[in-house]
Formats: structure tokens, C-alpha cells, sequence
């Protein structure tokens, strides 16, 4: 068939207003169109055609990801999953909500508050990206500390399968254990294995009070250190997130109402549940923290007071991003028992190089962002850049740290050096894909196939 | 799969740094290169929101408008329609982590569509020769008025002149505002003074730039201004020679005509030595104060005096003391007082940064009660020409405003923009709800002294106005 006869036929299928083909490239890379699907069984034809007509399928929902795993890699056609957002219907007697992948995650866990309910997941994207996306990433949120990501949340899901099939997994319960567990494989698949098209959510009961402590240190090795003695002292905060001095003076000079303190570090911390189990918490916590030297209590506020703190917190790559030409965006995951020597590492490579790396994130979770804002068309400062991370690297691999890079441009996430994966468990990898996707029309040239 | 070399991702720029075609958006290209396609601004979107378009955000208008830089998309008439469905509410600004301005590009690309002839032919006319010869305007009005009054009535709802009003390009079932038999500039001469009491020397002389929709169709409104501000000891000066703002111009694309109307203002009121200019049109307000240096980049736009909306002047300039029975002066029986919400235009909350004071104003007013309006300093939907080109999407919006509108409980909806004040009574009438819209002005001008009197005065002195009976 012509591309011109592919097109008309995927106008058939989900009508002519669904089929875009105005523009001849989604961020840099050829595609023939973006098709908008209203449900499985269009999403099932839409992928069933594409099939026989071997053009790659790459599912869409928000596009917020910044490891561009949205983005196509080799052409064929996207898939918008924004039309599929019924919901979400939640049921509050048995805990769990119906959505399509289409729903904005802010508006799930909105609803769900309104019912008296948690929906936990709740990424820094929350206000645009989509539940399918969510799913696709395994996204998480600040609060995943105690909460844990989507895959704790993911209790079935329907699914068009890469030969336009559609399939429903799991179940609505929170006990479901027959054969593998399809659902939980296909969360964090990142649109390689099939496109989510119904999800069936679990949902908790609303905790009683959130409050967020914010402690501040002279720098961020002593933030990472408090960040660590909390983890390890037992205590069970929602969330856990570091702020250097790097992204705090950035966050500091956009926000330039003196909110937040203008040098140093900021750690963070939130707890939830009953008030009286969220007082003793916040004793023990601060009993932890001021142990730290140069620790001070910096706020003490319970919601919607403390919003603003993450509003902070969230606006940090943003922050970084509105000065410069540019941003690069590293992961850093390492346990939290060694945050504090990361941190001192970044201060010494960063000068070493002459590049300001930043270093924020979830430092109960074991994972922290870089950011380095620069002009990175001039190649010397991008290779200085690449030098600074490669000799963090080195410096950490005996602490077991791994980093790796977010493209950011269509490539999806990589490691910066060498790959994540030893060639056996690539291998595994490789054997499930094609197990799903033997033609490899799902979203190629990303991490599955490596 | 083999991965692009690293600097290759890295050279993102590279072909950035060279002019392209579109020497418009090239000036606003290093805003363009800031967007990191987060896509928070898609949350708010008054237009995502009803679409669910990427093309209908303004990550999306930015990656369109990238992509005609790269020559891979071109100025087609989808292209233009893309960038039409934007309502320069500015709430995207609002989101923006980075703090980009949408706006400018948005504005940078339209010119683009405009210097090469892209549009429509009417709207054109309507640009270069009713709104820049400002003269034509008031004729033009007055015969819409006359066909208004004498041939449709006032197009009740079931006038079978109605019919007619599509070919206009006016949705038959619409709400249209009157025009005014007679214009506000007509209405008043240059300098009114304020007469007894408060007699003696006016304590400031204050310009007031009255816009198009206050001059034609809401004449009622800049009656209003006047008869506070006289009431206020104040002397008003209403330069004859301003005219269009240029908003509806340069917003489209025309930044030609838009400067000339920039320039025609400018000269206008710097011809007379004033305290204060005041604007009761929100988006006349943000044209004056910001507009005319920053998306026309005129090098001198010093209208001579600072510029104040109307609530802003009220607040900074007096005492707000509006009668016995308000909020400030102490309780009293509040029974029997008007529940009156506020909608906030986004010209006047986003665009000029006026956040406090309307409601300030409307708390200091005897015999209101102000009510909580929610969303409501969400976009209405008009925007002005908006509303005209993009009905049904207009409308979409227009109703989740109203439904607010109506959940608040209020008798009345103040504003201080004549194209929201349009659209909102569009909307409410559409949706058969109770509510009326007013003028902010309008209100506040209750609590003041009668026009007429002075008003007589006023026209005396220009000696060419007759007294209405």
C-alpha cells in the first residue's frame, strides 16, 4: 500500500479529524502522521494496520517525559492516547479507580481526594502528564519513599498488543498472583511491549495530616548526611528531597520573595498519616536532623501551607533552565547511606572542571538529578561537562553509584558510559521483547533492545 | 540501533544561530530556545482544555513555530489557523517554570502570517482603514447603531432578521451589545472640570483613554469613569485624538498599523500635561503600559504620565471612602445588599499584574456583598476578535466561566473589560442565567454625584455639544 493509501485507511478506521499529518516531523524525527484513537478496539485496528504495513507504532500521552521516550526514534506513527480519558470512575468501597490512559494524573489524584481517597503517584509532571504515560515511565513521585511508584498501584490493565490484539491483565484486587505478572512487566515497558488503553488503579485511604519539614544546612553534604541518618533511623516519611546549593540559589532567585532561603542547602521532609503519629514523627525527625552540624529547623508547616515548598523543589530544572542556553540532566542512583560523599564529590569535580552541577532529588529513594545549565553548542564546555560526570562516575563506582544520562532529544534514557545491563540480562531482555513484539513495531530504538 | 554521537545531540543550536526567513520570529528566537517542552502550560490552557490538541498549546504553537523556522512546516492556512486558536490569556506565561513569553512569540509568528498577505481580506480593511482613520469609526458605528434600532430592534431573539447576521460572520442566536446613538467622545468635551462640591482648584487632572468599546457600544461605562472622577475633585482630560489602542491590530499580525495607533495615542495625550492616565478597558491598560515598548518596540512610549486601571487608580489615589454602609466604614444591616462576584480579565490580572485591587474596591462599596467567584481569573472566552472567529470554541469556554458564574450565587458579575463584559452576557444570556454583567465602573460611579450638572458645564465650554433632554 502507498503511504498515501496507509493514511486514507487509518481515516477510515478513526475518522478523519483523528489522523494528523500536517507537519512532517514530531521533535526532529519523520513520521507519517499522529493518529488520536478513541478506544481499544480503534487502538487495536490502528496498530493491527500499522502492523501490516510494518511502520514502527510509538504511544503518546502528555509528552512530558524528558528522557524522550515518547519521541520516535525511526518514523512509522504516533499514537495519541489523549482521547481515551473516560474517568476516572473511582470506587471508594473497594479502593481502586477505573481510568484511561488519556487522564491527567493531577485530575485522578484530585478526584480521588475529593472522595476521601490517596492516589500517592504523583509526578513533578502531574498537571499535563497522562496516566498511560505514567504507566509507560513507572512514575513516581516525591512521595514514593513510603509510597512506593506506579507499579504498586498498577492492579490491571487493558492492553493492544504490537499485533493489535487487545488483552486484559490482572484483575481488580490487590491479591492476584496466577501465572507471571504480565501487568506489573508491562508498567515502566516505556510503550515497547503495548499500549495501555484502561488501567485499573489501587487507591488508599486519605492520611489525616501531611506536614512538611524543612531543615536547613550550610551545605549539601551535611543535607545528604541528615537525609541518610532519617532513612536509616526508621522513621517512615512520605518524602525525602535534597536541595545543594547549586539548585537552591537557582530556585531561590526565580522565586525572589525571600520564601526560601538565598545559601546553603535545603532538606525537604514530609510526613502523613494520623496527627498524633505525624507529631511524634516530627520530634524524632528533628531529634535525627539537628544532630547534623549546622542543621536548622528552616519550616515547619502542614498543607496548603507547605506547598509552596514543593512548588520549590519542583521548579528546580526550570529554575536552572530559564538562565542558561541550555540544560543537560543526569540520574544518579546510589544508596542514601552514601549521599553525603556524592555530594562533596560534585563540589570537587565541578570545580575541578569548571562546570556548576546541581544536585537535587529524591534522596530517601536513592536517586538524585545532575543538572549542569550551560551553552552546550560550544563542544569544549559540553566536554568539560561529560568529563565532570565521567570522573563522578569513576569516583563513585566502588560506593556501587550509577549515572546515567536523559537525552532528552528523542534517544531515551542511556548510560553515560558502557551499558546499565550485562550482555546476559540484555539477552533476557531482548528474548521478552521480541516474546511481545516479534516484528519490533513498538516503539524501537529505545532501551529494550540495547 | 546505533545512537547519534553525543555532541550531535549535543549541536542542538547550530542551525539556529543563522537568520532565517521570518526575520519576526527570529527576533524572538533565543525565547523560543528556552522552552524545554515541559509542557506544564498545557495544564491551564483555556483552548488545550477544550481541544486536547497539542497544536492548541503553547508547547505546541512554540514547536509549530520552530518548525517553520526549519522550514518544515510552512505558513499554510492550517498553520494560520493554529496560531489564531491562541487567546494571549497569558495564563500559560503563568505556568511556565521558565518564565517564557508565549505571548511575544505567538505575537512574532502572527506578524509573520501578516507581512506576507495571509489573511483575510475583510479583517485587513477593517485595520488599515477603520481603526487606523479613527475618524470613519464613529460614522460606521452610528449606522450599525441606526440599522440596530430602526431595522432589527435590537435583534430580539426572534427577530427573523436574524438570518442576516451570518452573513457578517455573526452567529445568528448570539447576544449583541447596542451601539451607542452617540459616542463617548462626542458625549463630553476635551477637559471636563469639576464643578461644586468638592468646588476650588481640581486636586489632580487625570487623562482618561477611553478605547474603542467604551466609545461606541458601552458609552455608559466612560460616563461612569468621568462621574468618579469629577466626583473625586478631579479634573478629566479626554484627548480627541486618541483612538484604537491597536490590541486588536497588532495581535493579529499588523504591527504597522498598530504602531501608527501607538503613535496617534501617544502624541495624543502627551499634547496635555497630565497627573495620571486612567484606563477602565483591561486590555487597552496592558496596550498602554506595556505593549507599545515591548511587542511594538517603540523606543519612546511615554504616554507622558504613569497609566492606571481603573481599580489600581482607585486604591492608589483615593480613599475608597464610598459611602456609610461599607465593609471599611464598619457593619450596618447588610440585608437587602447585591451579591456581586468578579471576573477577572486576563489583560488586567496577568497582563498588567492588577491582582488586589478590584476586589478592594468592590469590599469598599456600600450595599455589596462580594461573593467568591471559582476560576476567576480564567480566561472567558472573548478576547476580543476571538469570539468572532472562533465561535464555538469561544463558546466552550464562555460556558465553564458562566457555570462558575452562576455556582457562585451571585446577583451580578462586575468586570472591568468591555470584551469580557460582551462575551460574559453572551454567555449567561445563551445559558438562560439571571446574572448581569457590569462594569466595575459602573458600580463604583453609584456611589458619586449625578452626571448632569456638571456634565452641562462640561459641553458648555467645548460650546458645541448640545444638552440631551
Amino acid at each position: 500500500m502507498s503511504e498515501g493509501g496507509f493514511i486514507g485507511r487509518l481515516r477510515e478506521t478513526v475518522g478523519s479529524a483523528n489522523v494528523l499529518t500536517g507537519g512532517k516531523a514530531v521533535e526532529g524525527c519523520e513520521v507519517c502522521g499522529v493518529v488520536r484513537p478513541a478506544d481499544a478496539g480503534e487502538t487495536a485496528r490502528v496498530v493491527a494496520l500499522a502492523g501490516t504495513e510494518g511502520k514502527p507504532v510509538v504511544a503518546r500521552g502528555g509528552g512530558t517525559g524528558l528522557g524522550g521516550e515518547a519521541v520516535p526514534a525511526v518514523g512509522g506513527i504516533v499514537i495519541s492516547t489523549e482521547r481515551m480519558n473516560a474517568g476516572p470512575e473511582i470506587h471508594g468501597d473497594d479502593l481502586y479507580a477505573v481510568v484511561g490512559p488519556g487522564v491527567i494524573s493531577g485530575m485522578l489524584r484530585r478526584r480521588a481526594e475529593a472522595a476521601g481517597l490517596l492516589y500517592p503517584i504523583d509526578p513533578g509532571s502531574e498537571a499535563t502528564s497522562t496516566i498511560g504515560g505514567n504507566i509507560a515511565e513507572g512514575a513516581a513521585g516525591m512521595r514514593g519513599l513510603k509510597y512506593g511508584s506506579m507499579r504498586n498501584y498498577v492492579l490491571g490493565l487493558e492492553l493492544v498488543t504490537p499485533e493489535g490484539k487487545v488483552v486484559k491483565v490482572g484483575g481488580k484486587t490487590v491479591k492476584n498472583v496466577a501465572g507471571y505478572d504480565v501487568t506489573r512487566l508491562v508498567v515502566g515497558s516505556r510503550g515497547t511491549l503495548g499500549i495501555v488503553t484502561s488501567a485499573t488503579l489501587k487507591l488508599l485511604p486519605l492520611p489525616q495530616v501531611r506536614r512538611v519539614l524543612a531543615f536547613a544546612f550550610t551545605g549539601g553534604a551535611g543535607a545528604a548526611e541528615a537525609a541518610g541518618r532519617i532513612v536509616a533511623g526508621g522513621g517512615n516519611p512520605a518524602a525525602l528531597e535534597i536541595l545543594d546549593e547549586v539548585s537552591l540559589a537557582a530556585v531561590a532567585g526565580c522565586a525572589g520573595d525571600g520564601s526560601l532561603p538565598g545559601s546553603g542547602a535545603l532538606l525537604l521532609v514530609e510526613v502523613d498519616g494520623a496527627r498524633s503519629r505525624c507529631e511524634a514523627e516530627a520530634i524524632e525527625l528533628k531529634d535525627a536532623v539537628l544532630k547534623v552540624h549546622g542543621a536548622a529547623v528552616y519550616a515547619d508547616a502542614a498543607y496548603p501551607d507547605a506547598e509552596r515548598l514543593w512548588v520549590a523543589r519542583r521548579s528546580v530544572l526550570a529554575a536552572l533552565a530559564s538562565k542558561a542556553a541550555g540544560v543537560r540532566l543526569w540520574d544518579v542512583r546510589l544508596a542514601p547511606s552514601r549521599m553525603a560523599a556524592l555530594m562533596e564529590q560534585v563540589g570537587e569535580v565541578s570545580e575541578r572542571y569548571d562546570v556548576r552541577l546541581a544536585a537535587f532529588g529524591h534522596a530517601g529513594q536513592g536517586l538524585l538529578h545532575l543538572a549542569a545549565a550551560g551553552n552546550w553548542v560550544d563542544r569544549e564546555e559540553a566536554a568539560r561537562a561529560d568529563f565532570a560526570v565521567y570522573r563522578l562516575e569513576s569516583l563513585g563506582a566502588p560506593l556501587g553509584l550509577g549515572i546515567s544520562e536523559r537525552g532528552g532529544m528523542g534517544a531515551g534514557a542511556w548510560p553515560a558510559s558502557g551499558p546499565s545491563l550485562g550482555r546476559t540480562e540484555a539477552e533476557v531482555v531482548r528474548r521478552i521483547k521480541a516474546a511481545f513484539d516479534p516484528a519490533g513495531v513498538m516503539n524501537p530504538g529505545k532501551d529494550a533492545e540495547q | 540501533v546505533t545512537r547519534p554521537p553525543l555532541t550531535d545531540q549535543l549541536n542542538l543550536f547550530a542551525s539556529r544561530d543563522q537568520a532565517s526567513r521570518y526575520a519576526a520570529v527570529d527576533g524572538v528566537l533565543s525565547e523560543i530556545e528556552r522552552c524545554l517542552k515541559c509542557g506544564l502550560c498545557r495544564a491551564p490552557c483555556p483552548v488545550f482544555a477544550e481541544i486536547r490538541d497539542e497544536s492548541g498549546s503553547a508547547r505546541g504553537r512554540i514547536a509549530m513555530i520552530e518548525a517553520l523556522r526549519e522550514n518544515s512546516l510552512s505558513l499554510s492556512p492550517l498553520f494560520t489557523d493554529r496560531l489564531s486558536k491562541c487567546l494571549n490569556c497569558r495564563a500559560c506565561m503563568e505556568a511556565c517554570p521558565s518564565g517564557i513569553k508565549v505571548d511575544e512569540i505567538v505575537l512574532a509568528a502572527r506578524a509573520e502570517i501578516f507581512s506576507r498577505g495571509r489573511f483575510p481580506l475583510l479583517k485587513k480593511l477593517i485595520f488599515r482603514q477603520l481603526l487606523r482613520r479613527g475618524r470613519l469609526l464613529p460614522p460606521v458605528s452610528k449606522t450599525l447603531a441606526f440599522i440596530q434600532r430602526k431595522l432589527l430592534r435590537g435583534l430580539p431573539a426572534s427577530s427573523p432578521y436574524r438570518v442576516l447576521l451570518p452573513l457578517a460572520g455573526i452567529d445568528r442566536d448570539r447576544v449583541l451589545p447596542a451601539f451607542a446613538e452617540k459616542t463617548l467622545l462626542d458625549e463630553f468635551g476635551e477637559i471636563v472640570s469639576p464643578t461644586a462640591p468638592p468646588a476650588g482648584k481640581p486636586r489632580m487632572r487625570v487623562g482618561f483613554f477611553v478605547g474603542c468599546a467604551t466609545n461606541l457600544i458601552y458609552t455608559g461605562v466612560g460616563r461612569g469613569v468621568v462621574r468618579i472622577l469629577l466626583g473625586e475633585g478631579i479634573e478629566v482630560v479626554i484627548p480627541r485624538d486618541q483612538g484604537c489602542c491597536g490590541i486588536p491590530v497588532y495581535t493579529a499580525g499588523d504591527r504597522e498599523t498598530g504602531r501608527e495607533l501607538a503613535e496617534r495615542n501617544i502624541k495624543a495625550f502627551r499634547k496635555h500635561k497630565v497627573d495620571a492616565i486612567v484606563a477602565a478597558c483591561a486590555t487597552c491598560g496592558v496596550a498602554l503600559k506595556q505593549d507599545y515598548a515591548k511587542i511594538l518596540g517603540l523606543e519612546s512610549a511615554d504616554l507622558g504620565a504613569r497609566v492606571y486601571d481603573l481599580s489600581e487608580f482607585l486604591v492608589k489615589h483615593t480613599k475608597l471612602k464610598l459611602g456609610a454602609g461599607s465593609r471599611r466604614a464598619g457593619g450596618r444591616d447588610r440585608a437587602g445588599a447585591l451579591k456581586v462576584t468578579y471576573h477577572y480579565p486576563c489583560h488586567l490580572n496577568r497582563g498588567q499584574g492588577v491582582k488586589d485591587e478590584p476586589r478592594k474596591v468592590l469590599e469598599a462599596l456600600p450595599q455589596v456583598d462580594f461573593v467568591e467567584l471559582a476560576e476567576a481569573d480564567r480566561c472567558c472566552g472573548g478576547a476580543g476578535t476571538f469570539s468572532l472567529s472562533h465561535y464555538d470554541l469561544s463558546k466552550a469556554i464562555g460556558t465553564r466561566k458562566v457555570g462558575c458564574i452562576a455556582a457562585s450565587g451571585a446577583d451580578v458579575v462586575a468586570t472591568s473589560c468591555p470584551s469580557c463584559m460582551m462575551q460574559l452576557a453572551d454567555m449567561l444570556g445563551r445559558n438562560r442565567l439571571p446574572q448581569k454583567v457590569v462594569h466595575l465602573a459602573e458600580l463604583v460611579a453609584d456611589c458619586y454625584p449625578a452626571l448632569e450638572k456638571s456634565l452641562g458645564e462640561a459641553r458648555d465650554r467645548a460650546g458645541k455639544k448640545r444638552v440631551p433632554a
